[in-house]
C-alpha cells in the first residue's frame, strides 16, 4: 500500500515537473513565433518625395542567394534542359535578352517582352499584367509555360534531386530538402539580391547635387513637369501601380492590331476598366533594357519617351525635350555587386 | 511459483497504471490551466490594432495622393501589403490557430479578407485614375490658356471653353455641384464655335477635350473611391469576436486552475496520509523487527522457493548457524535425516492446503547434534483476486530438548513410583483401561493380582522407613522377576502391589490356573528371606486375584482384587484368594444398606423393641431395649444386619445416641407408673460408642434430665467393646457407675476375655450368651461352661442373666445352676412398646 502511494506521489510530481518543462518550452516556442510574426515590415512613413533612392544594402541569406543563383542559371530547370532563367534574364545585359519577345524551348516565341530581373523584387506585383503577387509565384509562370521552360514541378524536382550538390545545399538550408517551394524561395531570394543601388540619380537624391549635369537635371525637371512621375514614381520609379496603355490616344489603334496579351490586366480580372491595363514598369536601368513596352515594339529610349508623352500624356515633345528626358533616364542605371550595370 | 511472480507483476502494473492515470489527470488539468498566452494575446490585439491603424494610414495616404500632397504610391502599397500580410497571418499563422476554430471569428476574418480585397481593388483603381487625373488637371488649364491665346477674347468659343474648363475643375473640387454641365452639349458647342480654327489648334482642342472627358469620366467615381479607401473596413467585429473567445478561454483556465488546485490538494493530502501511514508502518515494522530480533523462538523467513531470506538471533542460538551462513540457502540443511520423504511431503501438503503446519520435528544443529523442535510454518499470502497467493513462509520454532526432558521426568513422576521405579496406580489404571478398551473380540483372559505385604507396618515401626523402603525395592524386583515380559507390575502405594497379566488362556479355568501359578510363584519368592542392612527378614504377602474377560470396569476390577486380597488376609495371610462373585453381591448389598442407613435416622425408621427379663418366679424385672430398623422395602431389619455396618461407617454414634435417648425417655415414662416403676432397661453400647469421648457427657446429660433411677439404666457391653484401650474403658466405667448407671457384660464366654480383665471391670451383671443356652440341653461342655460362668459370677458377686431361653427345660437347668434371671422367647418376644406394656399389665 505504502509503496503504491509512494509510486503515485513520485510519478505525479515527476509528471508535474515534466509538464512544467513542456509549458516553459511551449512558451519559449510561442514567443519565438510571436517575435517572428511581429517582425512584419511596418509600412514605411509616408514620404513627400516622388522618387526615393534604392537601399545600398539588403540583408538576405547568402546561402539561399548562392543556391538561387545556381538554380537561376541552370538550364536543367527547363523541360528539355536547354533554357535557364538567365536565358531570357541575362544579368550581363541588363537582366533582359534584348529581344522584343523572348524565345523559349525549341525557339518558341513568347507573347510579351521579357522585363528585367534587376530590381524586380521591388515591384508591387510580377508580370506585365501583375498576375503574380510575388517573385516566388512568378516562377511558376515561366517554368511551366510550354513556350518558355516547358517543365513541370515534379519533373523539375526529379531533375534537381539527381544533383548531389543541390541535395547537400538544400539539405543545409531547408529541413524538408528539395521541394518546389524551396526552389522558388531560393531563386526568389537570389532575385531579390539583384538590386542596383547607387545610380547617379540615386546619388543625386541622396544629396549629391553634382551627380547630375544640367541637361540631366533639366530632363528630370521635364520628367516631373509633364506628368511622367504620376506613374513612374516611388522607389522603383514605376513598378508600383497599373496604368492603361493609351490614356489620351489609342495606342493599339495606332499600332494596328490587338493580341490577347495586349488586353493586359483584363485577361486576369475580365473587367472592362482593366482593359489595356499594364503594370507600370520600373525605369531603373531603363537605358539597358531595350526594346521597350510590353510588346517590345520600341527599340530606343527617344522613341518610347515620345510614345509615352503622346499616348499617355497627350503631349507632343520637342526633340530637345526628349533628349533631356532621355539624358535623365540614363542616370537611372545603377550598380550591382559594386559594378555599374552594362 | 511462476504464477505468483506474474501476480506480483500484475500488481505492479496496476500500481503503475494508477500512478500514470493520476499523473495524466494532473497533466491534463495543468495543460487546461494554461491561460491564453499573454504574448500571443498581445500580438493578436496588436494585429487588430495594426489593421485599424493601417486603414487609418491608408485613408490618410489616399487623401494625400488625392489632394496631390503626395505623388508616391509606394506608401499605400506598403500599407495594403501589410494589411494583407496581417490578414494572412491571422488566416494561417500559429498565433490565431485556436481562434480560427471559432466559427464567429472565422466568419469575421473571411469578411475582413473580402473587404480588404475589395479595398485593394479600389486602391488600384484609385492609383490608376489618380495618376491620370493628376496629369489632366495639371494639363487642362495650360492647354486652355494656350488654346485661348488663338481665340478672340470675349468670343463665344472663348467663353464656352472657359466655362467647360471651369466647370470640370470646379467639379473636381466640389463633386456635388448641382448644376452639372451637359458635357457633350458643351463640347459640341465649343467644337462648333471653334470650327474655324486651324488644324494645329484643332489638334490642341482635341487633346484638351480628351482630358476633359478623362476628368469627367474618372472624376465621377473618385469621391466614392476615396470614401471607400478612407473608411474602416475592420469594424472591430474581429476584435470583439476575439475578445469573447479570450474571455471564454480565461474563464476555462480559471476553472481548470481551480480543479488543478483541488487535485493537487487531494494529492498532497494523500501524500501526507501516506507519510503518516508510512510512519506508523515503520513504527510497526520497527516493533516487528525488534520482536523478530529478540524473540525467544527461532524465526526463519523463506521465499516461495524455500530460500531463506532472513533468520533471527534465536535461530542462530538454537541451530548454531549464523545469519550470513543460511541466507540464500534452503532450510533443508537443518534436516536431521530422522524423517522420511513422506513426512516432509505431508508437511508441505498441509501448508499448501491450510496455510499452516505445526508439529514436532527433529533437526540437526551446526555441530551435528540432533535436537527436537516445535515448529510452526505459516504461509504468508497476498490476496489476489478471489484466491490467496503464497508469497513467503515464516517458520517459528522452539528448541524443545529441555521440554522433552522435563516431559519425560514428569511422565516418570506421574506414572511411576519413585521408590521402586514401578508403574504407579495411575499408569496401571491407564494400561488396564487400555486393555479393556482394546479387548473387543479378544477371547483371552487377563488378571489382576493384588498383593499386600503382610505385617509390613510392623517392620516399618520396628526398623524404620529406610529399611521398609529397602524391602519394598527388593519386593518390587522379585515381583518383576516373577512376571513375564509385557506384564505390568505396579505399586499402588504403601505395601500394595498389583501384577497384571495379559493374554492368558481363553478358558476361564485354565486362565485361573495360570494366574494361580504366578500367584504361588510370588508367594514363594516373597517367602525367601530378605537381606536388609545386615539382617535377615522374613516376609509374606496376601494375594487377591481377579480374572476378567471382556467387559469390565477398571476400578471395579481393582476393587475385586482388593476384596479377594482381604479374603486372603482373613484366611490367615501368606495366601492367595480368587475373587468370588457371590461375595461381591454381598458387598454390593452392603453398600446399598449403607446408603439407606445414612437416611434412616432422619426418616425416623428406627424403633426400639423391648424383650422382657424375668426372675425365677417369671416376674418381670426389666427389659432389654433392642434396636429395630423399620426399612420401607425390607421390613423390620435386625441389628445384626446393620450394626456392623454402622460401626464401620461411624453411623453407630448417632444411632447409639438415639437409642440411649429413647431408652431414657421410656424409663422416665415407666417411673411414673407403679407396675413399671422398678423395671431395669438394658441398652446395648457398642465399642465405638463407648470409646467416644463424648459418650460420658451424653450419659451425664440424660441422667441430669432425671425422671428415673439411674441404676435402672443398665449399659450392656460386649467383650469386644473393651478390646480398645482397656485402662481407659475401665476408668470410664467407674465414672459412669459413680453416676449410678449399672453395667452388664453381654455374650460372655464367646470372646477371649481374660478373667484378669474381667475382675477389674465394675460390672453388675453377666449375661450368658444364647449360644451356650441353645445347646445347654444337648451339650455337656456347654453345660460345664454355663456352670463355670455362673460360679465365677457368684464368686465375683455379680448378678447373672441368661438370654435366649426358649424352653422350660433350659430354664430349670439354669435355675439349678444358680442363674436367677432369664430372658428369651419362653418369657416374651421382643415387642414394640405398646404390646410390651400390654403384656406387662396381663402378667
Amino acid at each position: 500500500m505504502i509503496v503504491r502511494s509512494a509510486w503515485i506521489v513520485a510519478a505525479a510530481f515527476i509528471t508535474a515537473f515534466l509538464a512544467g518543462l513542456v509549458w516553459v518550452y511551449s512558451d519559449w516556442h510561442d514567443s519565438s513565433e510571436i517575435s517572428r510574426l511581429t517582425a512584419i515590415q511596418e509600412p514605411s512613413n509616408a514620404t513627400a518625395d516622388i522618387i526615393t533612392p534604392l537601399p545600398l544594402t539588403f540583408s538576405l541569406d547568402s546561402r539561399k542567394v548562392a543556391l538561387g543563383a545556381r538554380l537561376f542559371n541552370d538550364p536543367k530547370l527547363s523541360g528539355d534542359g536547354t533554357i535557364s532563367c538567365a536565358h531570357c534574364h541575362n544579368l550581363d545585359t541588363g537582366g533582359v535578352d534584348h529581344m522584343p519577345h523572348s524565345r523559349g524551348v525549341d525557339g518558341k516565341e513568347g507573347k510579351v517582352n521579357a522585363p528585367t530581373v534587376f530590381n524586380s523584387g521591388f515591384n508591387f506585383r510580377q508580370f506585365w499584367d501583375g498576375r503574380a503577387a510575388t517573385l516566388e509565384d512568378q516562377i511558376d509562370g515561366p517554368l511551366q509555360n510550354p513556350i518558355e521552360m516547358a517543365n513541370t514541378w515534379p519533373h523539375a524536382i526529379a531533375t534537381i534531386v539527381e544533383d548531389e550538390q543541390y541535395n547537400a545545399a538544400f539539405k543545409a538550408i531547408y529541413p524538408d530538402g528539395i521541394q518546389p517551394h524551396n526552389v522558388k524561395d531560393a531563386i526568389a531570394t537570389f532575385e531579390r539580391s539583384l538590386f542596383t543601388p547607387n545610380s547617379r540619380f540615386d546619388r543625386f537624391l541622396r544629396g549629391d547635387s553634382a551627380a547630375l549635369n544640367a541637361k540631366e537635371l533639366a530632363g528630370y525637371g521635364l520628367f516631373k513637369q509633364i506628368g511622367c512621375t504620376s506613374c513612374h514614381q516611388g522607389l522603383n520609379i514605376g513598378g508600383n501601380m497599373y496604368q492603361r496603355l493609351g490614356i489620351v490616344e489609342d495606342y493599339f489603334a495606332e499600332r494596328g492590331y490587338i493580341s490577347k496579351a495586349d488586353l493586359g490586366r483584363f485577361n486576369i480580372t475580365h473587367r472592362e476598366q482593366d482593359r489595356y491595363l499594364f503594370k507600370v514598369p520600373s525605369l531603373r536601368n531603363v537605358a539597358l533594357t531595350s526594346p521597350y513596352l510590353h510588346d517590345g515594339s520600341v527599340a530606343t529610349l527617344e522613341e518610347v519617351v515620345q510614345i509615352m508623352a503622346r499616348f499617355q500624356l497627350g503631349k507632343k515633345l520637342k526633340i530637345s525635350e526628349v533628349s533631356k528626358i532621355v539624358a535623365f533616364l540614363r542616370t537611372l542605371t545603377g550598380e550591382h555587386s559594386g559594378r555599374p550595370l552594362k | 511459483m511462476k504464477l505468483a511472480g506474474f501476480a506480483g507483476d500484475h500488481a505492479d502494473l496496476y500500481r503503475m497504471i494508477v500512478a500514470a492515470l493520476a499523473a495524466g489527470i494532473l497533466v491534463i488539468l495543468f495543460i487546461f490551466t494554461k491561460p491564453v498566452d499573454l504574448g500571443r494575446h498581445n500580438v493578436l490585439l496588436n494585429y487588430f490594432s495594426q489593421i485599424r491603424g493601417d486603414e487609418a494610414r491608408l485613408g490618410e495616404a489616399v487623401l494625400q495622393l488625392n489632394f496631390n500632397l503626395s505623388n508616391n504610391y509606394d506608401h499605400v502599397n506598403a500599407i495594403i501589403s501589410h494589411m494583407h500580410e496581417t490578414v494572412r497571418i491571422l488566416q494561417n499563422g500559429e498565433a490565431a490557430a485556436d481562434l480560427r476554430e471559432q466559427s464567429g471569428f472565422r466568419q469575421q476574418l473571411q469578411f475582413l479578407d473580402q473587404r480588404l480585397a475589395a479595398k485593394h481593388d479600389s486602391l488600384e483603381t484609385f492609383k490608376t485614375r489618380n495618376a491620370v487625373l493628376k496629369n489632366s488637371l495639371i494639363y487642362l488649364p495650360h492647354a486652355r490658356d494656350e488654346l485661348e491665346r488663338g481665340l478672340p477674347p470675349g468670343s463665344m468659343a472663348h467663353e464656352h471653353l472657359d466655362a467647360l474648363v471651369e466647370n470640370i475643375l470646379l467639379n473636381r473640387t466640389n463633386g456635388s455641384l448641382p448644376e452639372r454641365l451637359d458635357l457633350d452639349a458643351t463640347i459640341a458647342t465649343v467644337r462648333k464655335e471653334t470650327a474655324y480654327l486651324p488644324e494645329n489648334e484643332q489638334h490642341q482642342l482635341d487633346n484638351l477635350l480628351r482630358h476633359v472627358r478623362l476628368i469627367d469620366q474618372f472624376e465621377r467615381d473618385m469621391p466614392d473611391l476615396v470614401r471607400q479607401l478612407t473608411s474602416h473596413t475592420e469594424n472591430s467585429g474581429l476584435a470583439e469576436s476575439y475578445q469573447r473567445y479570450y474571455d471564454l478561454q480565461q474563464k476555462r483556465a480559471v476553472a481548470y486552475r481551480f480543479f488543478l488546485l483541488l487535485a493537487t490538494l487531494a494529492l498532497l493530502g494523500y501524500a501526507v496520509l501516506a507519510l503518516i501511514r508510512l510512519r506508523e508502518q515503520s513504527n510497526r515494522l520497527r516493533l516487528a523487527s525488534s520482536v523478530f530480533a529478540t524473540a525467544s523462538e527461532g524465526i526463519t523467513i523463506a521465499d516461495i522457493d524455500g530460500t531463506i531470506l532472513d533468520v533471527n538471533a534465536a535461530f542462530t542460538a538454537v541451530t548454531g548457524y549464523s545469519r550470513e551462513e543460511v541466507i540464500g540457502k534452503n532450510p533443508r540443511l537443518l534436516q536431521s535425516g530422522r524423517h522420511d520423504a513422506k513426512f516432509y511431503a505431508n508437511m508441505w501438503q498441509s501448508i499448501r492446503e491450510t496455510g499452516r503446519w505445526q508439529g514436532e520435528i527433529w533437526n540437526r544443529r551446526k555441530n551435528g547434534e540432533i535436537f527436537p523442535e516445535w515448529l510452526t510454518i505459516t504461509a504468508g499470502t497476498v490476496r489476489h483476486g478471489n484466491q490467496n497467493e503464497i508469497t513467503h513462509y515464516v517458520a517459528t520454532f522452539n528448541d524443545i530438548t529441555q521440554r522433552k526432558k522435563d516431559e519425560a521426568e514428569i511422565y516418570q513422576l506421574a506414572f511411576f513410583d519413585p521408590l521402586t521405579g514401578l508403574p504407579n496406580r495411575r499408569l496401571l489404571m491407564d494400561r488396564l483401561r487400555h486393555i479393556l478398551a482394546v479387548r473387543n473380540g479378544d477371547a483371552s483372559h487377563a488378571t489382576l493380582l493384588f498383593i499386600d505385604i503382610d505385617n509390613f507396618k510392623t517392620l516399618n515401626d520396628i526398623k524404620g522407613h529406610d529399611v521398609g523402603d529397602l524391602l519394598l525395592v527388593e519386593i518390587a524386583r522379585r515381583l518383576q522377576s516373577c512376571a513375564r515380559e509385557g506384564d505390568t507390575v505396579a505399586r499402588l502405594g504403601g505395601d500394595e502391589f498389583v501384577v497384571m497379566l495379559e493374554n492368558l488362556s481363553h478358558e476361564a479355568d485354565h486362565a485361573a490356573g495360570q494366574a494361580k501359578t504366578v500367584g504361588e510363584k510370588i508367594l514363594r519368592s516373597l517367602n525367601q528371606p530378605f537381606h536388609l542392612n545386615d539382617f535377615e527378614h522374613y516376609s509374606s504377602c496376601s494375594i487377591g486375584i481377579t480374572l476378567f474377560g471382556k467387559k469390565a470396569n477398571a476400578d471395579e476390577l481393582l476393587k475385586q482384587a482388593d476384596t479377594a486380597m482381604y479374603e486372603a488376609k482373613a484366611a490367615g495371610r501368606n495366601a492367595l484368594r480368587f475373587f468370588d462373585p457371590a461375595m461381591q453381591a454381598v458387598l454390593e448389598a452392603r453398600a446399598m444398606l449403607e446408603a439407606d442407613l445414612r437416611q434412616a435416622l432422619a426418616l425416623q425408621q428406627f424403633v426400639l423393641h423391648f424383650q422382657v427379663q424375668v426372675n425365677a418366679d417369671d416376674q418381670p424385672i426389666g427389659a432389654e431395649a433392642l434396636l429395630r430398623w423399620n426399612h420401607p422395602q425390607r421390613g423390620l431389619v435386625l441389628p445384626e444386619s446393620f450394626i456392623p455396618l454402622a460401626e464401620e461407617t461411624g453411623l453407630i454414634l448417632p444411632i447409639g445416641q438415639w437409642v440411649l435417648e429413647t431408652a431414657c425417655t421410656q424409663l422416665k415414662t415407666w417411673a411414673m407408673r407403679t407396675e413399671s416403676r422398678n423395671l431395669v432397661l438394658a441398652v446395648n453400647v457398642s465399642a465405638r460408642q463407648f470409646g467416644n469421648k463424648e459418650f460420658m457427657g451424653q450419659i451425664e446429660s440424660l441422667l441430669q434430665n432425671g425422671g428415673f433411677v439411674p441404676s435402672h439404666l443398665k449399659l450392656e457391653i460386649t467383650e469386644s467393646t473393651l478390646l480398645g484401650n482397656i485402662e481407659k474403658d475401665i476408668n470410664t466405667m467407674h465414672q459412669l457407675r459413680a453416676l449410678g448407671v449399672s453395667f452388664s457384660i453381654d455374650d460372655f464366654g464367646t470372646g477371649f476375655s481374660s478373667l484378669q480383665y474381667l475382675k477389674r471391670l465394675p460390672l453388675d451383671q453377666i449375661k450368658i450368651d444364647q449360644s451356650f443356652v441353645r445347646e445347654l440341653v444337648s451339650s455337656s461342655s456347654d453345660r460345664a461352661i454355663m456352670r463355670t460362668i455362673i460360679a465365677m459370677a457368684h464368686s465375683m458377686d455379680l448378678d447373672v442373666i441368661a438370654e435366649g431361653v426358649e424352653t422350660e427345660e433350659q430354664k430349670q437347668m439354669l435355675l439349678k445352676a444358680g442363674c436367677k434371671h432369664f430372658q428369651g422367647h419362653l418369657f416374651g418376644q421382643p415387642l414394640p412398646i405398646g404390646q410390651f406394656e400390654k403384656m406387662l399389665k396381663q402378667s
